[in-house]
């Protein structure tokens, strides 16, 4: 058996197993990182407890569609900003993404937790296009925020700003 | 939603326009929080701030009323100190009783001498602030503690700043008697001054070092002792650059602060000043530099790295420094001995198009300005290294003094260089130089040295890879490091600066700009270079 084709078994917080390929499973760094740390413990499952099963279905199809791409380099934060500055998302990953609100936050937080930069990178790229172009009075009804300034408070911060409206 | 982390918020913000994260700080306190307390997002914001006010005079407050003053001035240093990426041009803010207007003028936070106004003590002479430090008051409140100091001369606030984040004191249009003055205030002052007076137009900078730690920084930044005045020809000078040494010979001072002794060249000790070497300095990375310089830059930067970044429009842009650099051996006859001196002319661009004439631009209207890069050279900051420091403690790295920040374009159609350089602030900062590019001569044979390179990371692309070509670079290959190998083993990084889809190097071109970390040469200088032997290496 090659090596690409080895299975990791990760559970999630509601129970749920999932069979993956290593190289699947090998796009969070977390999980590989676990993974070279429990060693080659066969049928061992890697618990994930901050991820449901519905995410995790939804994570691994984007971590099936890209197990053949390089992994981006472990604690370059340098790269990852030119990375995150220059590259577009994809054609794949923007249909990918088109989910609704809450699924996406779900998605941002499980790469982050997972350590998945790229996707990390697309969730994160999606809502700031959510926001892009928005008053402040649209972007609180798209996440649903509540003002909590004063009246004094939202007008002296607005004065601030306004250098930037010209 | 809930569960978002404000880190993760900043990671998405940190994709946002300036107009959006504005906008995105008016619509609650978290949001707020997270932009203002950001130094990335407060960088984003502030680099274009710098990009559009467009009036040098009239500052723009960026500061935060959420925030107490003394935050405020806390996140402004802080960013401030990142500022290697990018400069601002001004900006104020009060930090409340007392009112100091603290400007950042060119990257560096001074404090600006309107408020409070310098006052003038029964004895004749003035008093300011020169420093904020950040105590505690009897509360166990932040609190601003001030130092005062005494000098004989009014500090002008048009034309006199307080560098607080490098304690330098700027001082515009420099006079002569302005020069006494500063020498004066030296005796007023705590500062163990170690002499550092740089002059390029308009400029003089003196370094004071505030203590042990910076004095060690700017032993490596300036020399010490001597501090060379150099007069900058004025505008006009331009009939005199031919040789370059003519227009300095006529006019060079030299002051001595350990003495208080000026030399100058129409004494009968002469100044002799050797024929001219130009080396062009381009420190790729911070750890291109010497360790004591780069753990200096680090602790004051941690996420600095390159110097040398490529922006969104994939044009090279130059995060720390980039300066042509002439040294001229200078030899003062005292007592009857020689002293030899090295003196680096450091070349600031910006400087030195703000000084040319326009002319009219045929293609895009309006006025542009036209220079070669050889009248770089006059307009510069200087260094003045004493030739007798250098076993003990290496050379200088002039090219870390300046804190300009220039964005490079390379065009380079078949056969011809063209540079063209722009400051962070788009301005007209259009420098070209035209010449034909010789055949490549940077091979094994040229050099008779050995290079090794690795391919750039990039994509699928294998990385890593050693390509042993002889010695030679491939056409396609993409550089980004190249070791060159001496006959005695040791080893000195290469870069060649080379980037596919912005920069497309020619084979020719390629080879006509290498960097060996501290120094770019260019191909015709290479050449005259190799001639002369005088490449040094490590």
């Amino acid at each position: 058996m090659s090596d690409n084709k080895q299975k990791v078994i990760l559970q999630t917080s509601d129970d749920e197993q999932f069979t993956v390929e290593k190289i699947v499973a090998e796009r969070s760094a977390m999980i590989k990182s676990m993974m070279e740390d429990l060693g080659e413990q066969e049928g061992q499952a890697i618990p994930l407890p901050n991820v449901s099963s519905s995410v995790l279905t939804k994570i691994l199809e984007y971590c099936d569609h890209h197990k053949n791409e390089p992994l981006p380099a472990a604690d370059s934060s340098d790269a990852d900003d030119s990375r995150r500055k220059t590259s577009e998302i994809g054609e794949w990953d923007a249909r990918w993404i088109q989910v609704d609100q809450e699924m996406l936050f779900e998605i941002i937080l499980a790469a982050n937790y997972l350590d998945i930069k790229p996707l990390l990178d697309v969730g994160c790229k999606t809502v700031a296009n959510m926001i892009k172009g928005k008053t402040p009075e649209e972007i609180r009804k798209l996440f649903n925020i509540t003002n909590d300034f004063t009246p004094e408070e939202e007008e002296q911060i607005r004065k601030e700003n306004e250098w930037a409206e010209e | 939603m809930d569960r978002m982390t404000n880190d993760l918020w900043e990671t998405i913000f940190q994709s946002l326009d300036p107009i959006s994260l504005l906008r995105c700080s008016e619509t609650c306190r978290r949001f707020n929080q997270v932009i203002t307390g950001s130094s990335k997002i407060q960088l984003i914001l502030y680099r274009y701030l710098y990009q559009h006010s467009t009036s040098p005079h009239s500052p723009t407050p960026v500061h935060n009323s959420l925030l107490s003053s003394h935050e405020q001035l806390r996140n402004l240093l802080q960013v401030e100190k990142n500022l290697s990426t990018f400069k601002l041009r001004k900006y104020t803010l009060k930090i409340g009783p007392g009112e100091l207007i603290c400007a950042a003028h060119d990257g560096h936070v001074i404090s600006k001498l309107e408020e409070p106004r310098p006052a003038r003590e029964q004895d004749g002479r003035w008093r300011f602030v020169v420093e904020y430090t950040e105590t505690k008051d009897s509360s166990g409140r932040n609190a601003w503690t001030r130092k005062e100091h005494l000098c004989d001369f009014e500090p002008d606030p048009e034309r006199i700043w307080i560098d607080l984040a490098r304690d330098l004191i700027i001082v515009k249009e420099e006079t002569e008697q302005d020069v006494l003055h500063i020498l004066s205030f030296r005796e007023n002052t705590k500062y163990d001054w170690i002499g550092v007076i740089q002059f390029h137009p308009g400029h003089v900078t003196i370094a004071i070092p505030d203590n042990a730690d910076r004095q060690h920084s700017l032993n490596c930044l300036w020399p010490d002792h001597v501090v060379l005045f150099l007069k900058i020809p004025r505008p006009g000078w331009t009939s005199q650059i031919d040789n370059i040494g003519a227009p300095f010979a006529s006019s060079i001072f030299i002051y001595d602060l350990t003495r208080d002794h000026i030399l100058e060249t129409s004494k009968e000790e002469p100044i002799i000043i050797d024929r001219p070497t130009y080396k062009l300095f381009y420190p790729s990375q911070i750890s291109d530099l010497p360790s004591h310089i780069s753990d200096r830059i680090y602790e004051m930067n941690p996420v600095c790295n390159d110097l040398l970044g490529v922006d969104l429009e994939g044009h090279y842009r130059l995060n720390g420094i980039i300066q042509f650099t002439k040294s001229i051996n200078v030899r003062t006859r005292e007592g009857g001995s020689n002293t030899s001196h090295r003196l680096w002319i450091l070349i600031d661009a910006h400087d030195l198009i703000q000084s040319m004439p326009m002319k009219q631009d045929q293609n895009k209207g309006g006025s542009v300005r036209d220079i070669s890069l050889e009248e770089w050279y006059p307009f510069s900051y200087m260094h003045m290294e004493q030739t007798t420091n250098l076993l003990g403690r290496g050379p200088a790295y002039p090219s870390v003094s300046s804190k300009k920040i220039l964005r490079w374009t390379r065009k380079v159609p078949r056969g011809e260089v063209k540079i063209t350089c722009h400051d962070l602030n788009e301005r007209v900062v259009a420098l070209s130089r035209t010449s034909t590019i010789h055949s490549a001569s940077m091979g094994q044979g040229a050099l008779n040295r050995r290079f090794e390179f690795e391919e750039l990371e990039q994509g699928n692309q294998q990385d890593g890879k050693n390509g042993e070509n002889g010695g030679y670079m491939e056409e396609d290959l993409l550089l980004n490091n190249i070791t060159i190998t001496r006959s005695d083993n040791t080893s000195h990084s290469l870069g060649a600066i080379t980037r596919a889809g912005t920069y497309q190097p020619t084979g020719d071109d390629r080879r006509t700009m290498l960097f060996d970390g501290t120094k770019v040469f260019i191909q015709d200088e290479i050449r005259s270079l190799l001639k002369q032997d005088i490449i040094v290496l490590g």
